[in-house]
């Protein structure tokens, strides 16, 4: 197998690396992969969506599953589906929505692949009600780096399941996945917007009413003082077909064709400034004011796909997604320290989201735990930033939180070791199964995944 | 595979299948979208069936058509004439056709497409002294045999449509052999062109389809990350000629263009180009 030696990076282009690309035409490339004594080690790559350096592997190869995107099978009356690790969340709901059926559980792209959902055990909206995408999942087969494969249920090699639900790729090479999925009779959703004054009025809201089954709070990062964390709630249901009116209720599952634009080149790194953000945000705060709306289901859960590339608006020198989840108890107060340390630096999360998580997840490296969820982003201004990380992981770890390895490239083993209680046990798992380590990553060296 | 339940207006039923021999290449599986988004009943082949079977899969499930597989391999020894492979597809049509079971006694497809190829640079042939025959043999040979058993199965309008090359207009020396197979690829093709009676208007369209460098498990390492096109776009050129019933489309379109220049560069000079 041929490959291309290419600088890649996540969708947030931090950090750039070095990697021998090698594209799977078929699942049995990778039993040739770990045997090819050229390949010093080796991780799966899906879309490249996630931030950071999870999918990357300095120096040594990565196998992009792209072109492994079939659709396997698909039962339309019980609601399952079986797929190749490269499809796109975005051809898996063309495929099933028609037919009445949604993903129990997806992230904010749709552009994400299925294996790397399984790889980060991604959330979404409905967190607190429905769980994360290990939830959806009913099995997968596994390719272990000894050239076995194994079908992987959370009755059927446990250790091999909870491992790679949430393993970032560091178990071995997923050759297909069965979902559950939901049933829909619809691809609208009802939504409902509720403004609030500041990020109190957030928590206050969101614990007033658990019951949506979507609901996450957009918040401006740049106000300040009393109207710190000023934002709006918003919440939504699966829109029932007998409820829509015009076009929608007479092809109620299979809306037309959305209309995507492409950011054709990288902006300069100024054009998100905190003068233009703010006009933004004060423009966001006053379109949604309180009220209802009936949406699409894309632009409802993935409105950034709306703009192709969008994050070339970071400039070339990208951005850094920066996710924590801090539990119940003092986690509002850590929260609210996180937002004054970020205002208090001088610098500015453009985009910026709260969101309350359900129980916790039980895939050894799952982010998840019950708390609040704050995802920032944060245009990189290089050593400044690294200053604000910092501070944002004591805050984070002070309050016994995590932050979420999929949007991470700054935490060392220290204080992962402290945020994720089963990593010995996971790193057990690895000598066990990869004693070479040929699978290996970049965020398996920084996070000290290969060592005892 | 037959499709599930049609969500919406069974497209499916009245259609001719379409034959894509070559499934597992790139384009070929993006041709083989083009026509199940259309609605034809889709017979796919591979050398080994079972390699055609995932695609097969999710072709029926995202597009809703029937869809079969049937062993075919370009290599001697060359089966697409013999009894035996004519009965395996008469039982492949079948299986795609509405009439369930009971086999046509003249098999009718709406089109062809051939997609399968092989690749080599002039470094690998001179590494592989049988690359040079295998690739004449693959990409041109085998086709003018598969095109004399399946065109008299296409219904006069229909179409066959091959994949050869922007290489094959004019042989570069890095690599000569491909270009080479292309070229004679070429030439068949216009042979089997020239044998249809009644001209293009009452038989099926032939169309050469020219693409330039795609980025396909074919070409990977090969061509640079993104200097190939999309084998979506290659389709959807591929596909808007078909419909037109061109004898030729080059794609992406510019580069009819650089060909129409590279074919006017005097030898001496030509083979002296960084090409």
């Amino acid at each position: 197998m041929r490959h291309a030696d290419l600088t890649l990076s996540g969708v947030n282009f931090v950090p750039r690396q070095r990697c021998a690309v090698y594209r799977p035409a078929r699942p049995a490339d990778h039993a040739a992969l770990l045997q090819n004594p050229a390949v010093t080690s080796v991780v799966a790559r899906g879309a490249g969506r996630s931030y950071g350096d999870a999918a990357l592997n300095q120096n040594a190869a990565v196998a992009e599953q792209v072109w492994l995107d079939r659709l396997l099978a698909f039962d339309t009356a019980a609601g399952t589906a079986t797929c190749e690790p490269g499809l796109t969340l975005e051809r898996l709901i063309a495929a099933v929505l028609p037919h009445g059926w949604f993903p129990k559980s997806t992230p904010g792209t749709q552009l994400a692949t299925v294996g790397g959902c399984v790889a980060a055990d991604v959330h979404g909206k409905n967190h607190h009600v429905d769980g994360g995408f290990a939830e959806s999942v009913v099995a997968f087969d596994l390719l272990t780096p000894d050239g076995l494969t194994h079908t992987c249920r959370p009755d059927t090699n446990p250790d091999l399941y909870w491992s790679t639900l949430g393993g970032m790729g560091l178990t071995g090479f997923i050759q297909r996945v069965t979902l559950q999925l939901k049933p829909v009779t619809s691809a609208y959703l009802d939504v409902r917007y509720r403004q609030t004054a500041n990020v109190h009025g957030l928590f206050d809201a969101f614990e007033a009413d658990p019951t949506p089954t979507y609901s996450v709070a957009w918040l401006d990062c740049l106000a300040t003082g009393d109207r710190l964390g000023r934002g709006v709630l918003i919440e939504g249901e699966h829109a029932a077909a007998d409820t829509l009116t015009g076009p929608a209720a007479r092809a109620p599952l299979t809306p037309p064709p959305r209309r995507v634009v492409t950011l054709p080149v990288h902006l300069p790194g100024f054009a998100l400034n905190r003068l233009s953000v703010k006009a933004f945000n004060a423009a966001y705060y006053r379109k949604h004011a309180s009220g209802t709306a009936v949406e699409r289901y894309d632009a409802f859960f993935y409105p950034l796909d709306a703009v192709r590339h969008w994050m070339r608006g970071y400039g070339r020198r990208g951005f850094v997604q920066y996710q924590t989840v801090l539990p119940d108890d003092g986690g509002r107060e850590g929260i609210v320290k996180q937002l004054q340390t970020i205002a208090a630096s001088g610098q500015s999360s453009f985009l910026s989201v709260l969101k309350r998580f359900g129980a916790q997840s039980r895939g050894w490296l799952s982010f998840p735990h019950p708390g609040y969820t704050l995802a920032l982003d944060l245009p990189n201004r290089g050593s400044r930033l690294h200053r604000l990380i910092r501070e944002l992981d004591a805050i984070t770890l002070d309050h016994g939180g995590r932050v979420y390895l999929a949007k991470d490239s700054f935490l060392q083993r220290p204080a992962f070791d402290r945020m994720y209680p089963h990593a010995d046990r996971f790193r057990a798992l690895r000598q066990h199964i990869d004693p070479d380590r040929r699978i290996n990553s970049s965020l398996a060296r920084r996070l000290g995944l290969n060592g005892a | 595979m037959k499709p599930p339940p049609p969500p919406a207006a069974d497209h499916a039923t009245a259609k001719a299948p379409v034959l894509i021999a070559g499934i597992t290449s790139a384009i070929g599986r993006a041709l083989a979208e083009v026509w199940a988004l259309r609605g034809h009943p889709l017979i796919l082949t591979a050398r080994q069936p079972a390699d055609a079977a995932s695609t097969a899969a999710d072709l029926t499930l995202r597009f809703g058509v029937p869809t079969t597989t049937l062993a075919y391999d370009a290599e001697p020894p060359g089966l697409a004439g013999t009894a035996g492979w004519q009965a395996a597809f008469h039982q492949a049509h079948a299986a795609v056709s509405p009439n369930d079971g009971a086999t046509p006694a003249t098999p009718v497809l709406h089109g062809v497409v051939v997609a399968f190829g092989l690749f080599g640079r002039t470094l690998e042939v001179t590494q592989d002294p049988t690359l040079h025959a295998r690739m004449q043999r693959i990409n041109a040979h085998a086709v003018d045999e598969l095109l004399a058993a399946l065109l008299p199965r296409v219904a006069p309008t229909g179409f066959a449509a091959v994949v050869s090359s922007v290489a094959g207009d004019r042989p570069r020396p890095s690599l000569q052999s491909y270009a080479e197979s292309k070229q004679t690829l070429n030439t068949l093709l216009a042979r089997h062109r020239a044998g249809q009676t009644g001209g293009p208007a009452r038989g099926p369209t032939i169309t050469i389809i020219k693409p330039g460098p795609v980025e396909t498990p074919m070409t990977w390492g090969i061509v640079p990350p993104g200097k190939g096109a999309p084998p979506a776009r290659i389709a959807r050129d591929a596909a808007a000629a078909i419909d037109a019933r061109r004898s030729a489309v080059y794609t992406p379109f510019h580069w009819r263009y650089v060909m129409g220049i590279l074919r006017l560069v005097p030898g001496p000079i030509y083979r002296r180009l960084p090409i």
